[in-house]
């Protein structure tokens, strides 16, 4: 078997699989396993996605541009810290601990509070984004710098280039791939954490819709919607994937 | 023209340069010999302060360095350094490579910049690979190329710190080649490395060190044809 056809049929095995799950499910609908109220068919739930297309697009847009605007903040904050936790040991040593302790709280107990401070407009849902996507960021740049040669930094050094420099030409792109991982993690929980903030409230978004079908017992659009945020999660993915491309090209030319 | 006194390092507790005093002359070429884990390479970043010593101090062309309100990126301007590394720009021609520093950190203009850049890819035997990148380059072309490249800043000494230690073998005369030249033309130097054939040939003064002290100094005559202490004759043993 050539090289290219079995990475074909190694590509093939994930959709096999799916096809196969959604064949059981179809066969317990089908079948009447389960009643059509508790787990409608694969059928009802395509047909609902594309009765509901429009709306459920209106919301995307409302829950995307919170992700996006968490996202950027949360990645904006992420770079500040981590090059002056890099800058300041003293920095690290306090900040990274309390860190590592805001992971240890579940973002759905922080909704509330979050809430109850800032309201149901859109700040409450930025900052939940930012909370949740803040951390892989920072420790992906920390992990970065920390793993910068430092025989490249004393080369600069010896040639007189400043910290700017230093930081600018050798740290950053010398952290990118790690910051890669750690912004890739946090694009797919931005619209997680967008969703997660709207079921506390808000005049729109895929979790106010989602609160919305799940109070009037439809099922079927409670399924159309967990999809279709899988769905951006992926397409987050694929596009951050894209950037980490046009970010390190000289990356992929060393892998291939 | 460097002038070191009772220079002691420690990383935490551990102490790696356990005083040292030396003085380098000008146009003197010293070699830094010793078993790994010596102190060679620490007390070579301490001269140029990529490493702050912890005490003691360093006296370069009449300025102390060690003092507190010393511009060190004046002092490194004038220090070249090649490491174990060559640590090329893969991105950047090895023209630009040899330029980048003289016009981003001396402000030099672009076309001066290059004229010299021309003239050291050709001392070093590599003008003709001005305009290729560093993964056409053999090992010892890239070294060679990272030599340029720290002369480029018109030093007056020039740092080594183990340059043949990460190539092949047969990659290692090109670079020494280019190293003898550079001490033939009375350049400053001070080369810690394992070549003990450079050693004995172009080294003015040869410094035995072992557990961060220099513990015999001479002549390559004297050093190799007649060492006095145990340490070095069981050192000298090993690697010759």
């Amino acid at each position: 078997m050539t090289k290219r056809s079995r990475s074909i049929t190694s590509k093939l095995y994930p959709f096999a699989l799916i096809a196969l799950l959604l064949a059981i499910w179809s066969g317990i609908s089908y079948f009447g396993v389960l009643p059509g109220y508790m787990l409608p068919s694969p059928w009802a739930v395509a047909r609902a996605f594309v009765k509901d297309f429009g709306l459920l697009m209106d919301h995307t847009r409302i829950s995307l541009w919170e992700s996006f605007l968490g996202l950027f903040c949360s990645t904006a904050l992420a770079f500040v810290l981590a090059v002056l936790m890099d800058r300041f040991l003293f920095l690290h040593r306090s900040v990274y601990p309390l860190l590592v302790l805001t992971q240890t709280v579940p973002s759905i107990a922080i909704a509330p509070l979050l809430v109850l401070w800032f309201g149901y407009g859109l700040t409450p849902k930025v900052l939940l984004i930012v909370i949740v996507c803040f951390f892989p960021t920072v420790i992906g740049l920390l992990s970065g710098f920390a793993a910068v040669d430092r025989d490249v930094i004393r080369l600069f050094t010896s040639m007189g280039a400043s910290k700017w420099q230093i930081l600018w030409q050798v740290k950053i792109p010398s952290a990118l791939p790690h910051f890669f991982s750690g912004f890739r993690i946090a694009a797919s929980y931005s619209i997680v954490g967008a969703v997660v903030a709207e079921w506390l409230g808000g005049e729109g978004g895929l979790g106010v819709y989602m609160t919305r079908v799940r109070k009037s017992y439809a099922f079927d659009k409670m399924f159309a919607v967990i999809f279709l945020v899988s769905i951006i999660s992926l397409l987050l993915l694929k596009l951050v994937g894209w950037a980490e491309k046009k970010a390190m090209p000289y990356n992929q030319k060393q892998k291939s | 023209m460097i002038t070191v006194k009772d220079l002691y390092k420690s990383f935490g507790e551990n102490g790696v340069l356990k005083g040292i005093s030396e003085t380098v002359e000008k146009g003197e070429v010293v070699v830094v010999i010793g078993p790994s884990g010596s102190g060679k390479s620490t007390f070579l970043r301490c001269l140029n302060l990529l490493e702050q010593p912890t005490s003691g101090t360093i006296v370069f062309e009449g300025q102390e360095i060690t003092g507190k309100r010393f511009d060190e990126d004046k002092l490194r301007e004038k220090m070249g350094m090649v490491f174990q590394q060559f640590n090329l720009f893969p991105h950047k021609t090895v023209l630009q490579n040899v330029t980048m520093a003289p016009i981003k950190v001396k402000g030099q203009k672009p076309e001066a910049a290059r004229k010299r850049g021309l003239e050291l890819l050709e001392m070093v035997g590599l003008s003709d690979k001005a305009d290729s990148y560093p993964n056409s380059l053999s090992g010892g072309q890239k070294q060679r190329v990272a030599i340029a490249r720290a002369l480029a800043m018109d030093p007056d000494v020039m740092l080594f710190d183990e340059p043949t230690s990460a190539l092949d073998p047969e990659m290692v005369g090109e670079v020494l080649a280019v190293m003898k030249q550079l001490a033939q033309e009375g350049t400053t130097m001070v080369v810690v490395t394992h070549e003990m054939g450079f050693a004995r040939e172009m080294g003015d003064r040869i410094l035995f060190m072992d557990d961060g002290v220099i513990v015999e100094q001479g002549s390559p005559e004297e050093l190799f044809g007649n060492p006095q202490n145990p340490r070095t004759v069981d050192f000298l043993s090993k690697v010759l």
